[in-house]
Parts: structure tokens; sequence; C-alpha cells
């Protein structure tokens, strides 16, 4: 994680991945070997169980295509893509932080 | 219903893959998983390091391109595979390792022989998996399979606590081996755009990575720049693409790269990246590499593109189908000035004086190379000696030449040559090694011994880790630190303790129908080169430097 500046554009992405202990282990594990900054991450299971979903609040450089591509290549990512409506997911977790 | 243990079911449905032979060593953590193979078809290679099983795989899987097994316990036999498996999965080499881990019940209580081996692996691995019970191993085996084979190849590590290998487990039908997925064809209009790129071109260079090797896609290749009148350069992972006599072919390009070789790259006005990855040892300073080129990149794996180098016509898919699909695009063409520029370039720079005899050691290797012949399959370890079989190897073949590339693994060669020699045992198979790299490994000359193979090792022998003190001679003031192996080692001895054969060249004074003879007989041999102490590997381009500022021996050594 990188010290946020006002200049920062972020972009939130949504993966869905196999739901178990060591998915995070891979796409955390990602962003640090790969030098991609990220500025937040939440995860919740999905109804089956058998899924989960992952939010990834990263700056919008131009490192971001190559960040999906490397995501997409990870064995425990289905789906991938980059939220509409921004990072409502966070939004929560802001207002938490506000309140200190 | 069927019923199994875990351990019975891994081994089965390693069988069902294929798997006629593995490499590993038991261990508290992994002993049901061979008291289930003893009673298998399989046959286990007892190898006497846990590093040297990986890398025996390696052996046999980058011969065949089919994934291979290795086998190790938990704690220690685990991280010893470590670096094999992250050699692996930097030259794309489908393994499946599958280790031993303590009961579940006993994992994060610090147990004895625990580590968290699959977190350890997860930046060295393709993919990989913990598995919790003898159920999950239905699903897990045939993914491990198809995943190290599909695609862009790699290693998978597989982690089986003990107490699931001794589980019961009831299925009512046998999975389908995992299999590689089918070859994709990168999109028609890349392809067409790519073609008008190549038909508009004067000035093109085929630039041939690992991944022509892995996607079969060798000949293809070589039809694409025959068809088109493309110059070829290779780098140190697909040398044996274009033979080395071919006239299209400008060998080796990068760090240790031929002269004109990469002035030429300098020149062309598009570079047609076919499964190469723009390795800073090929490109050199990125900046200053092909500065005047467009960038045609086929990859399968579409993280590579645009990774290093903004491609102008990106092709994402499966070599071979994708080459084949090319080349219906293209017409016939020639281009004499381009290669009469080329011409031009080597006659300025041109390759230095080949010996007549054994004196200087590529021409060494260039004289084992040629008694070899095209049959035999060569290994090298990592060093001086590897950039001189680079150089000097009279290469006819793809899957001929194997050496550690991307993690450049000191200690590499013995072990891949024990793995070439069973996957291919009708070839004679010759590593090519150094003395600081035979060390690391040097306990597998009694894996090989044991075996009989017929391997054939060729110490190049300078008492020092060359290339170390090259660099130290030549970009630190000549501060020779740390890098001396003068220790008086006597190889001879050590390789006759182990039971293999000796020729020491130095005493017969370097006489090549005594080395043709040792090298043309059956079983394991040690032949013993000692070599000048000063030589350096030319030309060679400063880390971080642009590939056209070489250092050359003409100028470093006047």
């Amino acid at each position: 994680m990188k010290r946020e500046s006002s200049n920062d554009r972020f972009t939130v992405l949504e993966l869905t991945v196999n739901h178990h202990a060591g998915t995070l282990s891979h796409v955390c594990g990602l962003l640090s070997r790969r030098r991609f900054d990220f500025d937040g991450i939440a995860c919740l299971p999905m109804a089956d169980g058998r899924r989960a979903r992952i939010w990834l609040r990263v700056r919008d450089t131009a490192r971001l295509d190559h960040l999906e591509r490397q995501l997409r290549n990870l064995h425990d990512v289905h789906a991938l893509c980059r939220q509409p409506g921004g990072d409502t997911v966070f939004s929560g977790f802001a207002s938490r932080l506000s309140c200190g | 219903m069927i019923k199994r243990t875990g351990a019975t079911l891994t081994i089965e449905l390693i069988e069902r893959q294929g798997v006629t032979q593995l490499a590993g060593i038991p261990g508290g953590a992994n002993l049901p998983l061979y008291d289930a193979l003893s009673k298998s078809r399989i046959r286990h290679v007892l190898a006497r390091h846990e590093q040297g099983a990986a890398f025996v795989a390696q052996g046999m899987a980058r011969v065949s391109g089919e994934p291979a097994v290795c086998f190790a316990t938990s704690g220690p036999g685990a991280t010893n595979v470590l670096t094999a498996l992250a050699d692996a999965r930097l030259d794309s080499i489908p393994l499946v390792c599958i280790t031993g881990q303590v009961a579940l019940p006993l994992i994060g209580t610090d147990a004895f022989q625990e580590v968290d081996i699959y977190g350890m692996s997860l930046p060295v691995c393709k993919h990989n998996f913990l598995v919790r019970s003898p159920e999950e191993l239905l699903e897990v085996i045939p993914a491990a399979f198809r995943i190290a084979a599909s695609g862009r190849p790699g290693p998978v590590l597989v982690d089986i606590p003990r107490d699931v290998q001794q589980a019961p487990v009831r299925f009512g039908h046998w999975p389908a081996p995992g299999i590689a997925e089918a070859p994709r064809c990168a999109p028609a209009a890349s392809i067409s755009s790519a073609a008008d790129a190549i038909a508009a071109s004067r000035r093109p260079i085929l630039y041939l990575g690992g991944g022509v090797v892995h996607g079969g896609g060798a000949q293809l290749a070589r039809a694409l720049a025959e068809r088109c009148d493309l110059p070829a350069v290779m780098t140190l992972m697909a040398l044996g693409v274009m033979p080395y006599d071919h006239p299209l072919s400008l060998g080796m390009l990068g760090m240790h790269g031929a002269e004109a070789t990469n002035h030429a790259l300098q020149r062309c006005d598009l570079l047609l990246a076919m499964g190469a990855r723009f390795d800073d040892r090929a490109t050199g300073k990125v900046a200053e590499f092909c500065p005047r080129a467009k960038v045609v990149h086929l990859d399968v794996d579409a993280s590579e593109l645009h990774k290093i180098r903004r491609a102008d016509h990106p092709l994402c898919g499966d070599v071979t189908p994708t080459l084949a699909a090319l080349i219906d695009h293209l017409a016939p063409t020639s281009r004499t000035a381009w290669r009469d520029e080329i011409r031009a370039l080597r006659a300025t720079y041109p390759e230095p004086k080949r010996g007549r005899g054994m004196a200087r050691p590529e021409d060494l290797v260039r004289t084992v190379g040629k008694i070899a012949g095209p049959d035999a399959v060569v290994t090298t370890d990592v060093g001086q000696h590897q950039m001189w079989a680079a150089q000097a190897w009279p290469f006819s073949r793809p899957r001929q030449w194997l050496t550690s590339g991307g993690l450049g693994t000191m200690g590499f060669g013995l072990p891949a040559a024990i793995g070439a020699a069973l996957a291919e045992p009708d070839r004679r198979v010759i590593c090519i090694s150094g003395d600081g790299s035979l060390l690391m490994n040097i306990q597998e000359m009694a894996t090989a011994a044991e075996l009989g193979l017929d391997i054939k090792l060729v110490l190049l022998n300078n008492r020092a880790m060359g290339l170390v003190r090259q660099q130290q001679d030549l970009f630190y003031g000549g501060n020779r630190f740390a890098s001396d192996l003068d220790a008086g080692t006597d190889f001879c001895t050590v390789a006759r303790g182990f039971g293999w054969p000796v020729l020491d060249l130095a005493r017969c004074g370097f006489d090549r129908e005594r080395l043709q003879a040792e090298l043309c007989a059956p079983g394991v041999r040690f032949i013993h080169a000692p070599i000048d102490g000063e030589a350096r590997v030319y030309p060679m381009v400063p880390p971080g430097a642009a590939n056209h500022h070489m250092l050359t021996e003409n100028a470093c050594e006047a």
C-alpha cells in the first residue's frame, strides 16, 4: 500500500474467485511481487459458498491493463471487471474511518 | 464404488496421466505416498537432494514437452524444491511437484518438519493446491497436469497432508486425465494486421524465444523465415529452433550475442517477437533496443504483451496455429538488400577466429558438440561455460539444448542431464559444466552412476566462478573477491569416488581421439578439462547498457 495523494485516481476491480483461503494469498502476492500499489481490498463469500468476490481499489495508472492481464492469469480468478459505478464498496469503510 | 486411500488414489491418478517415471526423496510426511508408489508401475528415481529431484523432472519435461513429476516430503524436503520450481516457472517448464505435508490438525502448530510450502511456493508456481480431503484429489491431480501443460506451461505444486494420504475415499468413477487445453489461434484481424506489417517491412528480424520450442512451433518458425526471407535471432531458450548453419540464422542476441547480430537489431524496422518475453539479458537497455522498429509480438500469455515493450501488432495465441495462419497470409518474399546489409555487418564485425584445437574453451565445446552429433542432448550449468556452449555448440533442433535461462541456476546441468537420459534413453546426453556449478548438485553423480545412464559430464575447470570474476574484472576495477574456488579440489578423484570412469584431458594433451573415445563410450563418463582461468566470454554487453555497446575481446584484451 502507498500513501494516497490528492492527485491519485482510483478504479475498483471486481473479481469473482474460488472461495478458499489461498485465493487472497494469490491475489495479494501478485500485487506485491509485481509492484502494483493498491489502496483497499474487500472480500465476501458468494451465496453458493464455492465462490467469493474480491474488490480491489487500485490506482488508475498506465499499468492497470497489465494488472488486469496478470490477475486473469490466476487460476483461482474466474471473472474480472472494472466495477461500474465506482468505489461504492469502499465508501462505507471510508465513512467508518472518518467517524474515527 | 471404487475404494482407495488418498495415497493410492494419488499414485493411480498419476499413472493414469501416463507418467512412467518420477524423481523424488521420501520422508515422514510422504511415506504413505511412497508406500503406494512401491506397488505401482511407475519407476521411481531416488535423487540425493530434492532440488536434484526437481531438476531431474525438469530434464524429462524439457526434452519431452510433457509434464514431469517430482516428490518431496514436508519441511526441508519441500523448501529444497523451491529453487527448481522457480527455475521451471521462469523457463515455462511443465512440472507437477507433489509434497507431503504434516497432518491437517497439525498445520499451523509449528509441527516437526512443518512449513507453509503452499504459501512459499505461491510466487514461483503457475498454480498450487493444498489438498484438504482425499475426495479433492479426484479433481486436483488432473487439474494440476492440465494447468502445468496448458497455454504457457509451468510448475504446479500439490501439497498433500499425511492424514489425507492415509484417509479412505470412495468414488463412482475415475476422472479423465488432465490434458493441455487445445491450442488457440490469435484473432484473424490481428494476424492480418501483422502480415501487412511484415509485407511492408524492409528490414524485418524474427526474434525467436523459448515459447516457440514449448509450443512446438520451430518448424513453422523456420518456414516463416524462409518464406519471407527473414533473418532470425534466438534467445538463449530458443537455440536450436534455427540450425546454427542456416543461412538466415543470426544466432543468439543480447548480452553475449554476436556483435553483428546486435548491430543488425539496431537497424531493423520490424521486430517479430515470437514466444519471447523481452528479457533484460536479451534486450539490454530496453529504451535503446531496436529503436527504429515496430513490433509484432506473438505470445500465448496475454500478460507478456506490452509488459516490457508496447507491441504495435499484438498476437495473443498459441504459436503453432498462429504461425500457420500468418504464413498463409504471406506471399514469398526476397529481401536481397537487407541480407546484403547484414552480410556487410558481419564483415565489419566478424566473429572471433576459431581455433583448430581445443586450447580455448569455446573450441573445446565446439569439438565436443561435433563429436556428439545432432542427436545428442546437451545440458549446461550456469556461468562462462554456459555462454561458451550457447555460442559454440552446433545446434540443429529444438529440445536439444537444456539450460537454465531465466533463473540462471547453478547446479541445473547434471540433474537435468539425468532427466533427459531417463526420458530419451537412446540419445547421448552431454552435460557441460563448470567447477562452481557442479559443486552445487554434485551429489547427483551418485544417482547417475547408480542408474548407469549414458551421460558424459565435461567439466570446464577454471578454479573459479568465472563469470562473477569476469564481471569483477570488467566492472569492479579488478577487485576479485569471493569468486576464487582454488581449494585444490581433485574432481577426478571425486568423480571416481562416485563410480564414474574419468578422462583428464590435461593428462593426455587434450587428445581429440581420447576425447572422442570417451564421449562415445557407454554409461557415465567424467571428462575433466582444466581451462585458462583468465579466459573470458566475449562479446559482453555491460549490465544495464544498450546491446550495441559491446565489450569485445579485441578491445578488452589488447
